[in-house]
């Protein structure tokens, strides 16, 4: 199992991520940018923090992307259940992570943890249909709900999520949906490595 | 023990003709089986069967006398499969990477240590061990692909153009490590190359376009070339011969 662990980089690669993603939101939280809209649309207010976020959900394809299908396919131990494991637990770790910081008092790293969930969710969601470019869903994302996603000043369209405040409900229900679904979507359509 | 292709149908997608219909195929139980055919023959799609890394539409793939089939865990762990481009790790050194197909064969993880080690010494990489998979050269990534089939005790080992790519000097490394490993445990190679012939391959088998043309011992195959071919070329001769490319006079 170690050389599985080391093949999909959970020694260095998922360790190293959770690292820059905290210490990034820490040094990050609060320092907020403004970019233009488009469309008629408002300018959303956005804390750096959020594309930190991103980090995480990078990682995470780049360690499925490490899985070796002509070798593992042919294998006879579970290594697509280990894989969905790994990914999912990592996740879930990392907004736990981010969570427990922001008892220490930032919203900021609230705001973190629930959008870690959400492009966690659309990174491995769209990683069967797309593969090693599916961390740009979240980063299109990201970008859209700067650019498209203000409805008046300070007020994100609900669909939004990224940009919400950490305490609005409806985000945090949909980020965990659109990680759910996303772990739905590894499950059915992932490419298998063994039967 | 030997693998069998029983009256086996397959294609990749829904809309496509089947790149096998009805195909019947029985690897021989001992030495080494060359595959020979030119590109699109059907021969990696055999060796996929026979690897049990895809299924068949209808008919059964399976160790002969034992009535496993390629769905089965049992069988896979049998079956050691060389694929045409053999995956290399930036994470893995050379004796990790044998370790780990052995240990994704269902092999025991402290045993596979011992045994990889073991087994890269005998391939000839007991130097290399030590490195990185993605820094071997081509020939040695081959000869690690050698060693992960030893290191987890496979009845059969499905080579899919291992010597595709090599150049002459690793080709010739890796044909005497192929006669080695072909004495103990029984071998089949696909190649669109005649010049592996020379492996002194125990059986031919010739396909083209999902049927096997000629199935039996090498000299039976050379029988077929041209009477006043070169003895350098009677391979290539009885090759254009089979394949209805030139006459038999």
């Amino acid at each position: 199992m170690i050389w599985w662990l080391r093949q999909r980089g959970a020694l260095r690669l998922l360790p190293g991520a959770l690292l820059a993603f905290v210490l990034g939101v820490s040094m990050t939280g609060g320092v907020e940018v403004v970019f233009p809209s488009f469309m008629g649309h408002y300018a959303m207010v956005t804390e750096l923090s959020n594309f930190v976020s991103l980090i995480p959900s990078v990682s995470l394809i780049a360690c499925l992307e490490r899985r070796m299908p002509s070798v593992e396919r042919s294998a006879i131990r579970r290594i697509d259940a280990r894989d969905i494991m790994l990914v999912s637990g990592f996740a879930l770790l990392v907004t736990a992570v981010a969570a427990g910081m922001s008892l220490l008092g930032s919203e900021a790293t609230l705001v973190a943890a629930r959008n870690n969930l959400l492009f966690c969710g659309l990174a491995i969601g769209a990683w069967p249909l797309m593969g090693h470019r599916a961390p740009l869903l979240p980063v299109f994302w990201m970008i859209q709900a700067m650019f498209l996603g203000g409805r008046s000043r300070d007020d994100p369209y609900p669909w939004v999520i990224v940009t919400e405040a950490a305490h609005v409900t409806h985000a945090t229900v949909g980020a965990a949906a659109v990680f759910l679904a996303g772990l739905l979507s590894l499950l059915c359509f992932a490419p298998r490595t063994d039967r | 023990m030997t693998l069998l292709l029983d009256r086996v149908t397959f294609r990749y997608h829904r809309w496509d003709r089947p790149v096998l219909s009805s195909f019947s195929y029985e690897v021989p139980g001992e030495g080494l089986t060359i595959l020979l055919g030119p590109n699109g023959a059907g021969k990696s799609t055999t060796m996929s069967l026979l690897a049990g890394t895809v299924e068949p539409l209808a008919g059964r793939v399976l160790l002969k006398d034992s009535a496993l089939t390629s769905a089965s865990r049992e069988y896979r762990r049998h079956v050691a499969w060389l694929p045409q481009r053999v995956p290399t790790s930036r994470q893995l050194t050379a004796r990790e990477y044998v370790a780990y197909v052995a240990w994704l064969k269902g092999e025991n993880r402290t045993s596979v240590w011992e045994r990889a080690g073991a087994v890269l010494d005998q391939v000839g990489l007991a130097e290399q061990s030590g490195q990185k998979t993605a820094k071997l050269s081509g020939g040695q990534l081959r000869r690690v692909g050698i060693a992960c089939a030893l290191a987890h005790d496979a009845r059969v080992i499905l080579l899919d153009e291992p010597t595709a790519g090599l150049d002459p000097h690793q080709r010739t490394v890796f044909r005497d490590l192929l006669r080695k490993v072909a004495a103990r445990i029984p071998v089949l190679m696909s190649t669109h190359d005649i010049a592996d012939l020379a492996d002194e391959a125990n059986t031919v088998s010739l396909m083209d376009r999902g049927r096997i043309l000629h199935h039996g011992g090498t000299q039976s195959f050379l029988d077929h070339a041209r009477p006043d071919a070169a003895p350098a070329r009677q391979a290539e001769s009885a090759y254009s011969v089979l394949m209805g490319l030139e006459g038999t006079s």
